[in-house]
């Protein structure tokens, strides 16, 4: 399965990664808890925003009674737990990226991942790497506003737009010596966001 | 434990004494046959560990191919639980590791092209009499089960101006960076000095064994995933072997090309007896050409090959570039999170020239090649793929975008341009600006290699017993 997530040349932006793990009736009200922390106070969210290989990160709690249904026709099963259900995409290949959750965000996963069946903690990554490998569901099709963009490539193209924008404003009347050196402030100021990008 | 006359010689520490090479490969026809080759090498202890009672005039290693593993007789049990890289190969994994266009396999030389190899043979003389002598003597031992595979690689420490020197063919000083490893001494060799990972406090730690040997802890205590039986798989490697073949006339003249433009962005001129070719080389790679690093010497070479520094206070690449090839191949420090994202992709290496140093100005006689055997050595080939793919062929960690390495990395064309420049970040203390290299040509092209198994001497014992039970 972990071959699979994968693009060509094996990397690829915005490779998807779900995972969907039975939880404790008890769990699921911690869990919702600490979901509702990570969201009411963002600082909680700065590391995992840092990971720049990690465009997206979503943790959303499925209630046993609550599965959704292909038709109204289609009888609702008789579930034992309620479902914690972790969707991402990430960039590169699968190891390193389980690798690098792991070692960096190991207290948010273990937080959360504690209260599902079976959960053996983030370190060491082998147990986990195998947790996953079990649970890992994978998407036979996924939505990305911008393929060829890795989270690096959005945040220069912002930064450059910006920059850009803020020395046309700023330019009008400018002598060609002062604008010149207004122009080389700013090219440096972008200089580590010219970086080509597309779909690798 | 340690056990450095179980391991197989140049791996924790390098043959750096040994400057003459030559690279044998075989194919086994006859398993009985290899496996009592293997045993007659081991009784005449010809297999050099990595702790010797004394030092010998040439060594000699054997790896082996997951192929190679087949055709002795390994059971299907035990090569089913090698990586799944080791058994497609390095042929097949030519799209993961970039080798596209003029790297990709079918453009390989003989005998990767055509054949593959089973069994490589590592033989390293500190005189060329001595290699050759014991070369031969191997020769005259291989049993009729057992073909040599042609041409064989020579290879050696680059003779420059009749010296023989640590250089390779753009000029460089080589192998300067190898990670210190736990137990292990920290030099290579008088002025080789190893570092390790950086911690959380700006300081480096040295790295677990099992980051690089089987059977030993990891980093994070945790043991990588071990082939069966443990016998077998307890203090071997797993070795990453390229032919790579470096075009000097296509980097000179690219650096000759870009010099005026280069100059014209630094205000003040450039420092004296600085050339800006050897300027613009030293931020490509980023060190100088005597090995010494860009960020204690941004200006001009020190020759001083300390290697206890780190990029985190060169944030923007003024003085090292981001994409310089040194810092995409070890980022140290630059990466942020205590080095914990860079710490389970390091590789020991031990890379070897091959072929003639062309003189600067001197045209290269037609046919002749030049470039270097790059050895690398890992407990997964999945750090050498990693850094070959996330860091050679990618730039996104470094804020270069799908820019590759201007040395190292492959050209593909992706979102349909080709990936092929490189930002020198200006420095706003200097007034010196952003220089953009663009067009950059390929550099180094790969010409054959492969992926091998390092087995311990118990381990190439109980090959040659034929008793491997999974």
């Amino acid at each position: 399965m972990a071959d699979r997530a994968r693009n060509q040349y094996g990397s690829g932006k915005a490779v998807t990664f779900n995972v969907i793990t039975p939880m404790t009736r008890f769990g699921t009200w911690i869990v919702w808890a600490l979901l509702c922390i990570f969201d009411r106070f963002k600082s909680t969210q700065v590391t995992a925003k840092e990971l720049a290989f990690l465009p997206f990160v979503h943790w959303v709690i499925v209630k046993r009674d609550n599965f959704p249904k292909v038709s109204d026709g289609q009888p609702a099963e008789a579930l034992h737990y309620d479902y914690l259900f972790f969707l991402s995409t990430f960039n590169g290949p699968w190891g390193p990226y389980i690798e690098a959750f792991a070692d960096v965000l190991y207290k948010p996963l273990d937080l959360v991942w504690f209260w599902s069946v079976g959960y053996p903690f983030a370190r060491p990554v082998g147990p986990l790497k195998a947790y996953i490998q079990r649970n890992q569901i994978e998407s036979d099709h996924s939505y990305s506003a911008y393929p060829g963009a890795s989270v690096r490539d959005v945040r220069a193209a912002l930064d450059l737009r910006n920059e850009v924008e803020k020395l046309f404003q700023n330019s009008n009347g400018l002598s060609p010596e002062r604008f010149a050196a207004e122009f080389d402030r700013m090219l440096i100021s972008v200089q580590n966001k010219l970086g080509t990008f597309g779909p690798t | 434990m340690l056990n450095l006359t179980n391991i197989q010689g140049n791996i924790l520490r390098g043959y750096a004494s040994f400057p003459h090479a030559q690279f044998l490969f075989f194919a086994i026809d006859n398993a009985d046959d290899a496996k009592a080759f293997i045993r007659r090498l081991l009784d005449m202890e010809a297999v050099t560990p990595a702790l010797w009672r004394a030092k010998p005039d040439a060594t000699l290693n054997i790896a082996f191919t997951f192929e190679g593993l087949r055709a002795l007789g390994v059971p299907a049990e035990s090569l089913a639980t090698f990586p799944s890289e080791f058994q497609e190969g390095m042929k097949h994994r030519a799209d993961e590791l970039g080798d596209i266009d003029e790297s990709s396999p079918e453009h390989w030389d003989d005998p990767w092209r055509t054949h593959r190899v089973h069994m490589l043979i590592t033989i390293y003389g500190r005189t060329e009499p001595a290699l050759a002598a014991h070369c031969q003597r191997l020769r005259d031992l291989l049993p009729n089960g057992m073909q040599e595979l042609k041409p064989d690689q020579p290879a050696g420490q680059l003779q420059i101006d009749g010296k023989l020197t640590r250089k390779e063919h753009f000029g460089f000083e080589d192998g300067l960076s190898n990670p210190a490893v736990e137990g292990v001494p920290d030099r290579d060799s008088k002025d080789r000095e190893n570092v390790g990972n950086p911690d959380d406090k700006g300081r480096f730690r040295k790295i677990p064994l099992g980051e690089f040997l089987l059977g030993h802890p990891g980093d994070g205590g945790e043991l990588a995933p071990m082939p069966l039986p443990h016998l077998l798989a307890h203090d071997g490697t797993y070795l990453v072997f390229r032919k790579l073949e470096q075009d000097v006339v296509r980097f000179r003249r690219y650096l000759e090309q870009q010099a005026d433009a280069f100059a014209r962005a630094i205000p003040g001129g450039l420092p004296p007896d600085i050339t800006a070719q050897d300027f613009l080389a030293a931020k490509m790679m980023g060190r100088w050409q005597d090995g010494s690093s860009l960020i204690n010497y941004p200006e001009r070479p020190g020759k001083d090959r300390r290697n206890t520094f780190g990029y985190a206070g060169d944030p923007a690449g003024a003085r090292c570039p981001l994409g310089a090839h040194v810092r995409r191949a070890n980022p140290r420090d630059a990466l942020g999170f205590g080095g914990k994202t860079m710490s389970r992709h390091r590789l020991i290496r031990r890379g070897i020239a091959y072929g003639k140093f062309l003189p600067r100005g001197e045209e290269p006689e037609s046919q002749e090649t030049r470039g270097i055997i790059f050895i690398a050595l890992n407990s997964g080939f999945d750090q050498f793929e990693f850094v070959q793919q996330k860091w050679m062929n990618f730039g996104d960690d470094f804020e270069q975008g799908n820019d590759t390495d201007p040395i190292a990395g492959n050209r593909p064309v992706i979102g349909g341009r080709r990936s092929a420049q490189m930002m020198i970040p200006g420095d706003e203390a200097s007034g010196r600006r952003p220089f953009i290299c663009f067009d950059i040509p390929r550099f180094v092209t790969t010409r054959g290699g492969d992926y091998f198994f390092v087995p311990s001497l118990a381990a190439l014992g109980l090959l040659a017993s034929g008793r491997v039970v999974a």
